[in-house]
């Protein structure tokens, strides 16, 4: 087929490995690799089970022991009774795990939970897979067909026994629980490019159609009770409970398609000067009819001085090209059906009594309709140079700024108008920011080189907010009964904490006794030496809800990463890490609503008399002072942290041993996945993004308790045949 | 050869979808109802109603409800719990040191205005229905009865609340204002004496029990009549309610004191003749955890029930065990000790364990005194679902004795006699009577004992406490201010971006 003017491909590839056996949950995790670049696809799906369990492990107090062997341990008569209940959890060697005292409400020993959650899992197969034709019926011209689909299927298997973990704690009645889940993909794309010369000038034109669709998904679960097992091992789904002890859910996603025509021309004369254009009209199903498409063109141009004639060929200066573009993206990431106005079912209520009582469902409008709302378009400027300096050292770097209108975001909602929030085009957002990133790569005889290094600095600001609203606060990120904890108003980053001023620790009680407000009425009434100082912002006579302002921003000033490759003779290593700087986490491990939570071994430098020069205020039971329940920077700590994500180190056979071995390659790798981080955050993990499972919902940077990222070794060979 | 059908490939899948550009963005909303299709079957316009009804009997995730709100604000019941910090929206509210950011005051909100909203959708669609004309008639005016039970909470908790009578259309989300309480009030009187006529006088308690009647709404009407101290009015009201001969059932509606007490707390005594408005509960939502709150299971059951409880004895009470909230007062229990409803309104678990009955391990704030009348019972546990949150006890939102003891207060203030004979010494003896009591006089003092004996630990008193202007040195042992506690302050994040104006009794304006 090779040397044909005309070349069918049909690449399809499935590469499925299950890895990774973690703490009590198995997790299967699919890689896809693309056959023609052997890079990893996206269709990797990683679920964290545990942060509850994660949390219970820090605010747990430390007088629940472990593990009882001995019930005559425990002196409190009523304690000891609590393991008199015959579905208390025991250790498999027959102790008892044990069980926390009052006030620790839903905290259970996480060692108990886990025994009794042995061998629940989940689980999730990916499928990606490419295909394409491609056709050029007359020289320049090349017409390409693509299909895409990514196919997953997900699900989890879980069985609960009757157990007894405290005395607010426990599961009356045994459960198996399964669900199995598939959710489809896919998109196709027609492409027609044309390409032509003359003499130095190079055209290349491309029009392009595409069709995107996915959450094309389907679910269904089901429960038993009161099966006869005990654990995960002997639950079978084969025993059949009568009818009233088996419940079933079911699932129907809702498609999301994007639709789009594209069309591109490329110019450059030599190589030298560099023009594209482009222009996309982008169809999305979450607008409403007026709003269904968006147009968003882009232009760059280029020039390469080093190409020119009065730049002489040298060997400093290599290569250098200067870069301008700007351009306008869409994005379309809101619920569905946000713009048109509907009812939705489950405010139930029952009615009647005995056998002829009924649930009726009831119907209501789910959400305000936002017909007018639209694509969130960012448009940005972007100015760059590429240079190559003695032939090894390569340098890049890019001023840009991004300006991005029509944000779509679901902003709360007075509660007095009685339905959700409504999605809206919700503020303009402007991203400044700088990029560089420096290589350079060596050979020496047997020595080879290689160290990349690139970090980009990130200035955030809101330019503006729907009319009549002043400030949006972010519910996701309210944390217990702190209340919300960001806002985002003009003028200021996006998100940024918001709380009181911690103006430090009162050393005295005579401090306290002269901060007082106009009226001359103390300020912190409450108050004793050791407790914090909150600024009285507004200058009233009361610290309330209305001295808070902004004390920290979620987001990173700057991120870098770098990677070094060594090789020498036959070994070789890899190493790669990233970090941040710049932002605040919201540290929020502690149970603020279970006074006897656990503290971390940082409140031993609590303020007493003879610790004064701390900022971590005194211990005092039920906090009268509002140390722990206003939101300060007590809360805030660095979000700083480098680590090192991958360190490799491989040995590759020579080729005398593996041609006797009729092998092509033969290697074997030494791996850890972040080995180490370098942070002083005092929380699991600082490296928390945006996920609900560190619990801020939408918001950067709010740890309540993430499942930190595992540390893994492996040991690995390549072997090609 | 080869080469052409590659060409045709190519090609055709480019045609098959450049002409389908806008209509292949078309996406079925699945479970969801355009709005614009919805609202134009009677079946459309019941669900409409159910909806409204979901949100009087919604409780929150944070397993409380307004019953439990009201329990824990009175002098006679601590919140309780686990610790401190247990449901620290009712510690707060409990000990008077709420703030406009904590207490349970959101949820109130919530509760109240997503109701009238739910019920301005409907009065404003199910007009135009073409349906049943008396079907049409009868949903409308239980649709405008709950909306005038949401303004009475609301107005009571809050005072100062807006007044929407129509959904607020999305470009005034941030224009409303709070209107007078006496708008609010008239806006109740309005609704309610509206929604009466169109009401049924009894429903058949199997199948539609617990949606309004006549009688639920006039005795509401009554109340609010006796809370605006428009004695006359109230009265007037209640006497329809509480029928010709007080002690006897009223021939209309069938309401009737029930002879044994204690039958009123039995789970399975739902819609007896004693109730006039209950909120439903149901043991088969399957109500789980993930969202406690949109369980109709009866979650006051689980709340109230004392931790870590085992019998050790046959013939202890089968209680399952709970998390000890809402225990009563040592001097409440000391106060109705000798009173023959003492057994149905306090699980006495002091007494249990110390005659080694029962077992419990006791909470936060414990005294051993826990409120008997809602504490969930294994032999009324779901037997599908999470136990906890699927107890199906009905709560009592105005029962026949409550109407009864009103009546006579709204007569003797509108100067009635209270004395042997008298209309008022009828109705308010024969809830003595009931329990076996002698009969008295009907005085201010002896309505208050009364009532704080036969109505406790349902959500009453603290009502009862603010109408008759004694909650200040009544609760001042709690810490309640008087001149600010009397209301709730208006949520904090209520006063975010809007008009709305925090109450002068929490440092506002208004």
């Amino acid at each position: 087929m090779k040397g044909r003017s005309t070349l069918i491909f049909f690449i399809f590839c499935i590469l499925l490995f299950p890895a990774a056996l973690f703490a009590q949950d198995i997790k299967v995790s699919g890689k896809v690799t693309d056959q023609t670049d052997g890079g990893p696809l996206p269709g990797v799906t990683v679920s964290l089970e545990g942060t509850t369990r994660a949390t219970s492990a820090i605010n747990l107090s430390p007088l629940t022991p472990v593990t009882v062997s001995d019930l005559n341990t425990i002196t409190d008569p009523a304690q000891r009774l609590l393991y008199n209940n015959p579905a208390a959890v025991r250790a498999p060697n027959g102790s008892y795990y044990g069980i926390p005292g009052l006030g620790f409400q839903e905290m259970t020993n996480p060692l108990a939970y886990i025994q009794n959650n042995l061998g629940n899992y989940n689980w999730s197969h990916d499928i990606v897979g490419n295909a394409y034709v491609e056709a050029s019926p007359i020289p320049g011209l090349k017409l390409r067909s693509t299909i895409g689909t990514k196919m997953s299927f997900y699900g989890n298997d879980a069985f609960t026994p009757v157990a007894y973990y405290s005395t607010s704690s426990s599961n009356a009645t045994s459960t198996f629980y399964r669900a199995i889940n598939y959710t489809l993909a896919y998109t196709q794309e027609n492409t027609a490019t044309y390409t032509k010369s003359f003499g130095k000038n190079n055209f290349n034109f491309l029009l392009g159609e595409g069709y995107y669709r996915d959450n094309y998904s389907r679910g269904v679960n089901t429960t038993f009770y009161n099966i006869p097992a005990t654990d995960f091992g002997s639950a079978s789904f084969n025993y059949k409970p009568t009818a009233a002890d088996r419940t079933s859910d079911a699932s129907d996603g809702t498609d999301h398609i994007v639709n789009s025509l594209f069309s591109r021309v490329q110019y450059d004369y030599d190589e030298k000067y560099l023009f594209t254009a482009l222009v996309r009209r982008d169809g999305s199903s979450r607008f409403g009819a007026n709003h269904k498409f968006g147009y968003f063109p882009s232009f760059s141009a280029g020039w390469v001085p080093t190409r020119e004639d009065f730049i002489p060929k040298n060997d400093v200066l290599n290569f250098m090209k200067i870069r301008a573009s700007y351009g306008i993206t869409g994005n379309d990431v809101i619920g569905d059906f946000s713009y048109v106005p509907l009812v939705a079912s489950g405010s139930n209520y029952p009615f009647g009594s005995g056998s002829s009582q009924l649930i009726n469902v009831g119907y209501s409008p789910a959400t305000a309709a936002n017909p007018d709302l639209k694509w969130e378009q960012t448009a940005q400027t972007d100015i760059g140079i590429d240079a190559t300096f003695f032939q090894n050292l390569t340098f890049t770097a890019d001023w840009y700024r991004k300006k991005t209108t029509g944000i779509l975001q679901n902003p709360p909602t007075p509660a007095y108008v009685g339905y959700l929030s409504s999605a809206e085009n919700a503020a303009d957002m402007q991203n400044t920011g700088i990029e560089f990133e420096v290589g350079y790569h060596k050979k020496v005889g047997d020595f080879n080189l290689g160290i990349n290094a690139n970090a980009s600095f990130l200035k955030n600001k809101v330019t503006k907010l729907l009319p009549g609203v002043d400030y949006i606060e972010d519910n996701t990120a309210a944390f217990q009964t702190l209340g919300n904890i960001t806002r985002t108003a003009v003028g200021g980053a996006y998100n940024e904490f918001y709380g009181y001023k911690n103006l430090g620790i009162f050393q005295s009680q005579a401090e306290i006794n002269a901060y007082r407000g106009p009226s001359g009425a103390l300020l912190q009434p409450n108050a004793k030496p050791g407790d914090i100082k909150f600024a009285n912002l507004n200058g009233d006579n009361t610290i309330d809800a209305s001295d808070r302002t902004y004390i920290g921003n979620p987001t990173p000033k700057m991120t870098y990463g770098i990677t070094i490759n060594v090789g020498y003779k036959n070994f070789d290593l890899v190493a790669f890490g990233s970090g941040v700087a710049g932002n605040q986490i919201f540290q929020g491990l502690r149970r603020l609503d279970i006074p006897s939570a656990n503290y971390q071994t940082d409140i031993l430098n609590a303020w007493t008399p003879t610790n004064t020069n701390t900022s971590i205020p005194r211990l005092v039971a039920n906090d009268p002072n509002g140390n722990y329940t206003k939101f300060s920077s007590v809360y805030l700590q660095s979000g700083n942290y480098f680590r090192l994500r991958t360190l490799q180190v491989g040995y590759t056979f020579p080729k005398a041993i593996t041609d006797k071995m009729k092998m092509q390659k033969l290697r074997i790798y030494i791996m850890s996945e972040n080995l180490f981080t370098i942070t002083k955050y005092n929380g699991y993990d600082p490296e928390l993004g945006v996920s609900n499972d560190a619990g801020g919902g939408g918001v950067f940077s709010v740890d309540r308790g993430a499942y930190p990222q595992a540390r893994s070794f492996l040991i690995g060979l390549n072997v090609g045949f | 050869m080869k080469r052409n059908i590659s060409y045709i490939i190519a090609f055709a899948a480019g045609v098959m979808l450049l002409g389908s550009c806008k209509k292949a963005l078309d996406v079925n909303p699945q479970d969801r109802i355009l709005v614009d299709n919805y609202y134009k079957t009677s079946a459309d316009a019941f669900a409409g109603v159910v909806s409204v009804y979901d949100q009087f009997g919604y409780q929150t995730s944070g397993l409380y409800d307004k019953v439990a709100i009201a329990d824990v604000a009175s002098d006679d019941q601590l919140t309780g719990g686990g610790s401190p910090t247990d449901l620290n929206d009712l510690q707060v509210l409990s000990h008077y040191t709420l703030n406009p950011t904590i207490g349970p005051q959101l949820y109130l909100w919530t509760r109240g205005f997503t109701g009238i909203y739910r019920a301005n959708v409907v009065l404003q669609k199910v007009p135009g229905i073409t349906m049943d004309a008396a079907l049409k008639t009868r949903l409308l005016a239980e649709t405008q009865a709950l909306r005038a039970i949401f303004y009475f909470d609301l107005v009571r908790f809050f005072k100062n609340v807006p007044l929407l009578t129509e959904p607020v259309p999305q470009t005034d989300l941030y224009n409303v204002v709070q209107a007078p309480p006496t708008d609010v009030y008239a806006l109740i009187e309005k609704d309610l004496i509206a929604a009466i006529p169109g009401l049924p006088a009894t429903v058949p308690a199997a199948t539609e029990g617990g949606r309004l009647t006549k009688g639920a709404a006039q005795a509401v009407l009554g109340k609010v009549y006796l809370t605006e101290k428009k004695y006359d009015l109230a009265a007037a009201q209640f006497a329809i309610v509480n029928g010709t001969t007080p002690g006897q059932p009223n021939t209309t509606y069938g309401y009737a004191l029930l002879p044994n007490y204690a039958d009123l707390w039995n789970p399975t005594n739902k819609f007896n003749s004693e109730s006039v408005l209950e909120i439903v509960h149901s043991s088969t939502s399957n109500g789980a955890w993930s969202n406690a709150g949109a369980s109709e299971g009866n979650l006051l059951n689980i709340i109230t029930g004392p931790r870590g409880y085992s019998t050790v004895k046959t013939g202890a009470p089968d209680y399952y065990p709970g998390y000890s909230f809402l225990v009563f007062t040592k001097a409440f229990y000391d106060f109705i000790h000798y009173d023959p409803r003492n057994m149905a309104t306090v699980a006495n678990l002091d007494s249990l364990q110390t005659n080694g009955i029962a077992n419990y391990s006791p909470g936060y704030d414990n005294t051993g005194y826990f409120l008997g009348k809602y504490i969930g019972r294994q032999s009324d546990k779901t037997t599908t679902g999470q136990i906890e949150l699927n107890f199906p006890q009905d709560i009592y939102e105005i029962r026949l004795a409550d109407t009864y003891m009103m009546e006579a207060e709204a007569l003797i203030n509108s100067g009635g006699s209270g004395s042997a004979g008298s209309r008022a010494y009828i109705l308010f003896n024969a809830v003595r009577a009931r329990v076996g009591l002698n009969p008295i006089d009907v005085t201010m003092p002896n309505i208050m004992n009364e009532r704080r004996l036969e109505l406790a630990g349902e959500g009453i008193r603290y009502f009862d406490l603010i109408r008759w202007g004694t909650a200040a040195s009544v609760l001042a042992f709690k810490g309640f201010v008087a001149g600010r506690d009397e209301i709730l302050p208006i949520p904090q994040t209520e006063l975010n971006n809007t008009k709305l104006v925090q109450s002068k009794e929490w440092g506002g304006t208004k």
